[in-house]
């Protein structure tokens, strides 16, 4: 119950954040820390609602959500393996990776639809996206309520 | 883990997202299952939020606004005699012009009705690279897609997605944007285009030979089917004739001032234009 009413607080803010900053996904974040704290079920439950919300609200057609969590899930695996995913270096350097890769599904989605491409506004997002998804990581890390971190850690 | 499952397993996800991509391009399933349930879920939670903003906003004005209401009040008396006379001129001409259609047998113009919606967002999410809007009505109160969205300076887009009370408006200034128009003066028809956030319109295919000015009004022709015949559009910036070419360069501004939008019109057809084709049938 705790953990269905965090994360739809966390939804709500993040819609509310994309409304605010148009062009940065405040979800990313939030996989990180459901991946290291939640069992993957509900990973993949927050997943598919964040798929929808930004496949719904967004301009492209459908298929840039599931690639972009897609890379997400990847990078964060990967990345478990080489460092410890609750050091703010990993996310930072996570952050530029997702800065880069939105840029370019950006433009693989722009050019299989043939719409034109604000390259100077996407840079800009791009870098906004790898400079605030650390900032949001440490701050749903640091928020995520400890009775479900050790709900985690003691069926682990 | 072993290397040569990690391929597999990436391969046959790589075709698997291939054949969602193609299979939703053709059939459109995907996209209206995320239109129903995010769109219309980031609407829920935007619109509190953008009615309050709108309440204490207008409450700040109203209070700011009783300074120089004498003034203004002035103005808008003489503003209203000028427009009654106006209208009053109007009126007799639209009447005669109704009586020499109905004589020379040309068939009615299809009804169109006005309602009025809120913008709740501007663009939302990572992948918002169109110019769009999001407003608080949807397919529950009639607005479909293509359907005409205004204000009372002029055209505004028209509906791109609609969810069940929520809809994305296209913006008149979003490069994959085009409306059919003419001058109002002189009549050069031709096609605007959008230019992106900021920029001018673009007026293509107006011909070499037509007459247009700076400062003359286009209002949309009616000729792309989506737009009713007059909706005032856009004003002309610059008129360039080059050699070489069929057309002239011609730019424009909107009347619309875009990021200060807070309400607009739908206009939603009473007939649907496949319904009205049956009609004539």
């Amino acid at each position: 119950m705790l953990a269905t009413l965090w994360w739809l607080a966390f939804t709500v803010l993040g819609i509310w954040g994309q409304s605010l900053l148009p062009g940065v996904d405040f979800f990313a974040p939030g996989m990180a820390v459901s991946l290291r704290w939640q069992r993957p079920g509900a990973t993949i439950a927050l997943t598919v609602a964040w798929v929808a919300i930004q496949e719904g609200a967004g301009g492209l057609a459908f298929g840039y959500a599931i690639l972009w969590y897609a890379i997400l899930f990847m990078l964060l695996t990967v990345g478990r393996w080489l460092l410890d995913p609750g050091s703010i270096q990993f996310q930072a350097l996570l952050g530029l990776a997702l800065g880069l890769a939105h840029f370019l599904l950006l433009y693989l989605m722009a050019v299989l639809e043939m719409r034109a491409f604000p390259l100077l506004r996407v840079l800009g997002e791009c870098l906004l996206q790898a400079v605030l998804y650390p900032v949001l990581w440490y701050a749903a890390e640091s928020l995520f309520p400890k009775r479900l971190k050790r709900v985690r850690e003691e069926s682990a | 883990m072993n290397p040569k499952r990690v391929a597999i397993f990436l391969v046959a996800g790589l075709f698997l997202y291939l054949a969602l991509y193609t299979w939703n391009l053709r059939t459109g399933l995907l996209i209206r299952l995320s239109t129903y349930s995010g769109l219309d879920s980031v609407g829920a939670v935007l619109r509190p939020g953008s009615w309050a903003g709108h309440a204490a906003g207008g409450f700040v004005e109203r209070y700011l606004s009783l300074v120089g209401l004498k003034q203004e009040n002035e103005a808008l008396r003489q503003e209203i005699q000028a427009l009654r006379l106006e209208t009053m001129t109007l009126r007799e001409r639209a009447e005669a012009t109704g009586r020499v259609e109905k004589l020379l047998g040309f068939p009615e113009p299809p009804d169109w009705k006005r309602e009025g919606a809120r913008v709740i967002a501007h663009r939302v999410g990572p992948t918002a690279i169109l110019e769009t809007i999001l407003v608080d009505r949807g397919k529950l109160s009639g607005a479909l897609e293509d359907t005409p969205v205004l204000c009372t300076e002029g055209v505004v887009g028209r509906i791109y997605r609609s969810g069940f009370s929520v809809a994305t408006v296209l913006l008149l200034n979003d490069p994959s944007s085009r409306i059919a128009v003419v001058g109002r003066d002189n009549r050069a028809a031709g096609v605007i285009y959008g230019m992106g956030a900021g920029e001018q319109l673009m007026v293509k295919y107006v011909g070499l030979k037509s007459t247009i000015e700076v400062g003359e009004i286009l209002v949309t022709s009616g000729m792309d089917g989506v737009f009713p015949k007059g909706l005032p559009v856009a004003r002309v910036t610059a008129v360039r004739r080059e050699e070489g070419t069929l057309f002239m360069d011609v730019q424009a501004d909107p009347l619309v001032d875009i990021p200060r939008l807070e309400e607009v019109l739908l206009l939603k057809r009473a007939v649907r234009p496949e319904d009205a084709r049956a009609l004539w049938d």
